[in-house]
């Protein structure tokens, strides 16, 4: 990220971190100060040893996620059966590309589950009302990570945050060629090229065990999440 | 080798026959004992109760005290980690105190630690026949890194049925001040200590400083209970006679 | 809103006197610890991990005017609104003039310990505008009116029962009292909430300068919510949780989830970064960050105390606690529970009268120092703060006289043997087989439930000369 100020200081500003720096018995601090040690780098980090893919299977059905790998003309078919198994009536998705490669669409209706694309630009009470009332949100998934078993998905108009969220069950479509060992590389590639104005790590299903201490899934977002792996050919 | 007794205060007038004790298996291990006679206490009460001048009263004492001795030994390992831990923060403003603080540092050991780690030995000989449970004390294990050296200690005693304590690590609820200041919430932490302890089906609780042992002792005690409470050292002297 | 007495003593009274409290706690804080232990050794070397997160930690604090400056200039380049607050007052007032600006009818809410801190609710209700807890746990409490018992799980003092009858009230039916029921209906009401909700506010688990970004840990996925639906997310933060880096929120995202609950990572890690962008439709159209000094610029000058601002809020000292898990959160009077509750609370209120005593709830065993894993050395914390409260003469009279003959009688070889045989002489008629069981001036805390040892009849030094004889006699030659 861009270290220099392109933005002068507000009076409020410079009371309140002249505080903070009085507070630490100096001036305030223009340079950045150089750090000893930086994220992860020299530890050993709990990266996926063996095959990722694998290794995020395991990991993210340990945690209560459903999983598959398919092959890419399987996967719109997989997902349609799917969507019937969880007896769903309405499907809201992402409008990314890949899933229109699958033929996502059409299997679904074939199955006779209705599908809403929500576009970059949706008319926004349009798009709540038909997140809030389908019963499952399909999306993809910018990486995932085999360790700890998170899908990491970035906001966007074509690929709202409401999606994962809202309704009751989530399916995201993997490409293989996404799995990474670990969150590191997903750090750094993040900060790299710049943040969405939100990046999600989803790690299994919506839980709670406020009550007694009794785990129940699915309390404000989804209680089933699938991760159907798409292989690339 | 020479060793010099750190003897506590509290086993110095509660518990001497722990001092005893510690003298005759250190002996019998091979070491030449001498004690200190102007060691009083290492400053721990006040010091926890946040009375530092006069915790670096008694502490400047204990310091002067074994200012020439060798290996310094104790049947405490909260005595021990007083001197190894809590010198380093009472003595911060005074460089010619903290000097010594830091040279002796290295030379105080928990008995059993001294055993296992400087005497090497692991099996001392004893004979014990009992179900005994072992706990142990936050300070030994956190303050002085004392580790898994008594258990080693019990696992070679002869005839000796050893049963793990279930929240083993948690503390008795001892705590020095706190247990007269907090005397109730003292009293349910102890209670806990002591229905584990009853679920091991041990007749023999044993730890590694009186303190500890004193509550849990007085507790069982107080309900009437028949398990008894036994400091290490006292089971291993006896256990090799 | 239940009224606790003043004293930490006295809460804790009461607290011991709550079974099902006590039980609750355990259990809670049994599950988490256990589950720490587990998800610790899948990170391989976890004092390595603990130290870096120390390091991380520490530097920031140390360069803390740097790193806030950046990021407020990070936030504000991306659109954001910074306010900078210097008390909680000033932190509360921003958050009005939001709500007003915004015509707001509801606030909803993901569990923030900050805005409890500041009391945020309270003078929301003032101005006539609902603030929804929707974190499980925090909505329940807040139907009871109560406060959180514990940093993770806010509500663990409540049966079943207890919130089946809260929910049913809200419902105007009988709602029964199992747990997937209950979820559900929590699940439909909050929904109802979200989808209204004028403004949401959240707290911050961190915050990375180098990005202007603010990363939320949730499980439920109410902080999603919160931060998906309303058109105005306020985030609320305590002034010293920040990260420098992205790569640095990994090491906070390796060590928080797994010493708090015991998880690899929490359901969702929500990481977000200003206002939504051109073409996305939901999130809010206004983020702003209020950053709260309120007595942290006060710590961050102690150097005896500046590495208390290095907590993550993980709760991993809570669950390890002795004395917490007697008698859990309440307890602890304020926001902040637990030893890192008993440092921080006569800090950051600055009033040894009301708090002065919360540091004495501890028996100094230091596993809380030992399962932080920022490794803040609480129990010497817990120390100096008596040291404080001694010094400012704050102790009872009793107290400082027996400290006073302490010194004396152990400070003296000659006055430490008449100190002994006077005890010995006045112990003589209630001593009963080695032991004191009669309440004592002094020692009635213990010899309520406990017996005491009487003095031994002579004294290890008393001894010496015959053990010394002793290794003569066996010859010594052997070891000499």
């Amino acid at each position: 990220m861009s270290e220099e100020r392109s933005f002068g200081r507000t009076e409020e500003e410079l009371r309140f971190l002249a505080r903070v720096a009085n507070a630490l018995g100096r001036e305030v601090e223009t340079s950045p100060p150089e750090q000893p040690v930086r994220g992860v780098r020299g530890l050993p980090t709990p990266e996926a040893a063996g095959n990722s893919l694998e290794q995020f299977l395991a990991n993210w059905r340990a945690v209560g996620g459903e999983a598959d790998v398919v092959r890419a003309r399987e996967a719109a078919g997989r997902v349609a059966e799917i969507a019937r198994e969880w007896g769903v009536g309405r499907v809201v998705r992402w409008n990314d590309p890949l899933l229109d490669e699958l033929g996502l669409d059409p299997a679904l209706q074939a199955a006779g589950i209705s599908v809403y694309v929500w576009r970059a630009g949706a008319n926004r009470d349009e798009a709540i009302r038909e997140v809030d009332r389908a019963d499952l949100g399909v999306t993809t998934v910018y990486w995932v990570a085999a360790e700890p078993g998170s899908l990491a998905l970035l906001s966007g108009g074509d690929t709202p945050r409401a999606v994962s969220l809202l309704p009751p069950a989530h399916l995201a479509l993997v490409p293989a060629s996404r799995v990474v060992p670990g969150l590191t590389a997903i750090m750094r590639e993040t900060a790299l090229r710049g943040l969405s104005a939100s990046l999600n790590f989803i790690t299994g299903p919506s839980r709670t065990a406020d009550i007694e201490m009794e785990l129940t899934v699915g309390v404000h977002g989804p209680g089933r999440v699938y991760a159907l792996l798409v292989e690339d050919r | 080798m020479r060793v010099s007794l750190f003897v506590t205060c509290l086993v110095d007038s509660l518990f001497p026959e722990v001092g005893v004790s510690t003298v005759r298996l250190l002996r019998r291990l091979g070491a030449e004992v001498d004690f200190p006679e102007n060691q009083i206490c290492c400053g721990q009460p006040a010091f926890n109760a946040g009375y530092h001048p006069e915790a670096r009263a008694v502490a400047e004492g204990w310091l002067d005290a074994f200012s020439s001795s060798d290996h310094i030994v104790s049947p405490s390992g909260s005595c021990g980690g007083m001197v190894v831990h809590g010198y380093e923060e009472l003595f911060a403003d005074d460089p010619t105190r903290l000097a010594q603080a830091r040279e002796v540092r290295g030379k105080v050991y928990e008995l059993s630690q001294f055993i296992v780690e400087v005497l090497g030995l692991e099996d001392v000989g004893a004979r014990y026949p009992a179900r005994v449970t072992y706990h142990p004390s936050c300070h030994a294990t956190r303050l002085m890194g004392v580790g898994d050296a008594p258990v080693r200690l019990l696992r070679r005693v002869k005839d000796l049925e050893f049963v793990e304590l279930p929240f083993a690590e948690e503390c008795c609820g001892f705590g020095g001040t706190f247990s007269v200041k907090m005397g109730d919430v003292s009293t349910a932490i102890v209670s806990d200590k002591i229905r584990h302890i009853q679920e091991t089906g041990a007749d023999l609780v044993v730890g590694t400083d009186m303190g500890c042992l004193m509550n849990i002792e007085g507790r069982l005690r107080r309900i009437g209970s028949p398990v008894r409470v036994m400091h290490l050292a006292q089971l291993l002297e006896e256990g090799v006679q | 809103m239940t009224v606790h007495p003043a004293t930490m003593k006295e809460r804790a009274a009461e607290a011991l006197h709550n079974d099902f409290l006590r039980e609750a706690v355990k259990i809670t804080t049994d599950k988490f610890f256990a589950g720490k232990a587990l998800a610790q050794r899948s990170l391989g070397d976890w004092e390595a991990w603990r130290e870096r997160g120390r390091a991380i930690r520490a530097h920031v604090l140390a360069h803390l005017d740097y790193y806030l400056g950046q990021l407020i200039d990070q936030v504000k380049s991306r659109g954001g609104k910074v306010h900078l607050c210097e008390t909680a007052e000033d932190a509360v007032q921003v958050i009005v003039d939001i709500a007003r600006a915004r015509n707001a009818r509801s606030v909803i809410k993901s569990k923030s310990m900050v805005t409890e801190e500041i009391q945020l609710n309270k003078a929301l209700e003032a101005i006539g505008v609902r603030a929804v807890e929707t974190d499980l746990g925090e909505y329940i409490i807040q139907l009871a009116h109560e406060t959180p018992s514990h940093i993770i799980a806010p509500a663990i003092h409540k049966t079943k029962k207890d919130v089946a009858e809260l929910f049913s009230q809200v419902a105007g039916k009988p709602i029964k009292d199992d747990t997937d029921t209950l979820t559900n209906f929590a699940r439909q009401k909050l929904r109802e909430e979200f989808l209204t909700g004028d403004i949401g506010i959240t707290g911050c688990n961190f915050a990375v300068a180098e990005t202007g970004s603010v990363a939320l840990f949730t499980n439920e996925g109410n902080g999603r919510m919160v931060t998906t639906l309303p058109p105005v997310h306020v985030v609320v933060m305590g002034m010293e949780r920040v990260v420098p880096t992205f790569e640095d929120l990994e090491v906070m995202m390796n060590l928080l989830p797994r010493s708090g609950t015991g998880q690899k990572l929490t359901s969702y890690v929500t990481v977000i970064t200003g206002p939504r962008r051109e073409g996305e439709v939901d999130g809010p159209e206004e983020f702003h960050l209020v950053i709260v000094d309120n007595g942290r610029s006060r710590i961050l000058r102690d150097p005896e105390f500046r590495e208390a601002l290095q907590c993550i809020r993980c709760g991993a000292c809570l669950n390890v606690c002795p004395v917490y898990r007697q008698i859990g959160g309440h307890a602890y009077g304020w926001v902040y529970p637990g030893p890192i509750g008993a440092v921080i609370t006569p800090l950051l209120t600055d009033d040894l009268d009301r708090w002065g005593d919360l540091p004495y709830a501890s028996s100094l065993c230091a596993a809380c120092a030992e399962a932080c894993p920022v490794k803040i050395p609480l129990h010497d914390m817990l120390v100096r703060h008596r040291v404080r409260y001694v010094a400012a003469g704050k102790t009872p009279p009793a107290e400082r006289m027996a400290f006073r003959l302490y010194k004396r009688a152990f400070t003296s070889p000659r006055r430490y043997r008449l100190a002994f045989k006077t005890a010995v002489t006045f112990q003589r008629p209630l001593v009963k087989d080695r032991h004191l069981s009669a309440r004592l001036p002094g020692l009635a805390g213990w010899t309520a439930g406990r017996d005491f040892p009487a003095a031994a009849p002579k004294r290890f030094r008393d001894l010496w000369p015959g053990l010394a004889a002793e290794a003569r006699q066996m010859g010594g030659a052997d070891h000499e």
